[in-house]
């Protein structure tokens, strides 16, 4: 009996790997596009993103996309409908977590502080919003391997918690690559020496359109948001060591690029840099997809 | 500049072995190439193998002693992890400086085995982005270590440990070191 113990437990430990890769993956996204705001300048083209967005994603078989999406006083979308959702997504977690959660935003984000805006906000209403903080925390109470948050909203880079990793470019883009100044020597290495240890790979890893400081843009032409319009086309061209996903990092590559090509160089006064979290962990985004 | 770092690298020797042997001591350079597989786990997130390469080149401080103590400069680059599932981790790449000092056990031939100590500060960026870090290598690397009249190559397998913020990796790996050792005979 004793010999043969090795072999149960070997077999045993091959049959419990089969059974985990066996089940597919179950995913959840929550996808919010905000086209209609009655007090403010509305926009054109965020739920066409939205939509767009949860139609490419490759989020796993067993995914479940929840879309909120405002695009006339018929239906509007409030702060509390997206908590709602947030909500759901951590009690509809199953066998006690997700393998991927996603949000992922197009709409007005405010000045300063990126809170991303909702339909009532204005006219005297002044907290139908959210902060960084308080969408943050709400996702991090959602029970997933990973947690991925995407934004395409101005001000959008206020959400990056950097770590372990540093941008070298301020919060304004235009002002310039930084990583051999002094100044930013001194911060990665005061970075490391104090703030190193706050961060880890099961924090919430997010991609914004747009640095803390700067503007984020629809076309059109394109009849999308600029940085959602590089996402989708991502899906295409972005699988930079094709392998046939795209992963997150590569498609914020391919965004990168893209607006430096495509906006930045014809609006040099409205430049704007997508910025991404400085988690070591990579995501599937999109299964790539023939141009 | 040579006698900074003449200086910085006997700060080990002198440390160790005492002064005395300050006058047998010789610099020389060497190159050195590597690679190991190093994994890394998260919170959540699965253990995944990245291959990781190094090349440097550096100065080391040697004499009679067993004791010797080296300092390199390079460049290295891990690769992106095959994704588990969904997940993944980001490759990346920068340069690294090292400190190292070893120690050659006696032995009658001209191969001997010895044991290294190495500490590396490195400062990377993740492959495809902007976000640079800082890295630190800790690793110990028993080898073996042979002797021509010119040259001396050097086959180390380290066992690093490197640290990012809270996130640690290990691995274990391959190095080959060829120095230079002008003036030397072998017996």
């Amino acid at each position: 009996m004793k010999k043969a113990f090795p072999f149960l437990l070997l077999a045993t430990l091959i049959l419990a790997s089969c059974a985990y890769f066996e089940e597919p993956p179950a995913s959840r996204a929550v996808v919010v596009g905000m086209d209609y705001y009655p007090y403010a300048n509305s926009l054109s083209w965020c739920v066409t993103d939205a939509k767009s967005i949860a139609g490419s994603l490759g989020i796993g078989s067993g995914e479940v996309i929840q879309i909120l999406a405002t695009r006339s006083p018929a239906v509007t979308k409030s702060r509390q409908d997206i908590l709602a959702g947030l909500e759901a997504a951590r009690l509809e977690a199953p066998n006690g977590a997700w393998d991927l959660f996603l949000f992922y935003f197009s709409g007005h984000g405010l000045d300063l502080t990126g809170d991303l805006v909702f339909s009532n906000y204005g006219d005297g209403i002044w907290n139908d919003i959210l902060a960084p903080e308080e969408l943050l925390q709400a996702i991090a109470k959602i029970p997933a391997r990973v947690r991925l948050v995407i934004l395409d909203s101005c001000y959008s880079g206020n959400f990056l918690k950097e770590s372990p990793a540093i941008s070298p470019y301020p919060a304004d883009y235009s002002k310039g690559n930084e990583l051999f100044s002094f100044p930013f020597s001194f911060k990665l290495l005061s970075y490391t020496a104090s703030n190193y240890a706050k961060g880890s790979a099961g924090d919430i890893v997010v991609m914004s359109a747009a640095g803390s400081d700067e503007l984020s843009w629809e076309d059109s032409i394109l009849k999308h948001g600029i940085f959602t319009a590089a996402l989708l086309e991502s899906s295409a061209k972005g699988d930079l060591n094709e392998d046939g996903i795209v992963s997150l990092t590569e498609a914020y590559t391919y965004a990168r690029g893209y607006i430096a090509k495509e906006w930045n160089q014809q609006y040099e006064d409205d430049a704007y840099m997508p910025r991404i979290s400085g988690s070591p962990l990579d995501v599937t985004l999109f299964m790539a997809t023939k141009d | 500049m040579h006698r900074q770092i003449i200086a910085f690298l006997s700060i080990f020797v002198i440390t160790i072995h005492g002064a005395a042997e300050l006058d047998a001591l010789e610099l020389h350079p060497f190159v050195s190439s590597g690679a190991a597989v190093q994994i890394q786990g998260a919170e959540g997130a699965p253990i995944l193998p990245q291959l990781r390469r190094s090349v440097e080149a550096g100065l080391v401080l040697s004499g009679d002693s067993p004791l010797s103590a080296g300092i390199s400069a390079g460049a290295f680059l891990t690769d992106p992890a095959i994704p588990a599932g969904m997940l993944s981790y980001r490759g990346y790449h920068g340069a690294l400086m090292r400190v190292m000092a070893d120690y050659t056990f006696p032995s009658p031939s001209r191969s001997s085995l010895f044991i290294s100590g190495m500490g590396a500060a490195k400062l990377a960026q993740y492959t495809n982005t902007e976000l640079a870090f800082l890295a630190f290598e800790y690793s110990i690397a028993p080898g073996i270590r042979d002797r021509s009249a010119t040259f001396e190559l050097k086959s180390a397998f380290p066992l690093a440990l490197e640290v990012r913020g809270n996130i640690v990796s290990w691995s274990l790996g391959a190095h080959c070191t060829l120095a230079i050792v002008p003036g030397k005979t072998a017996k």
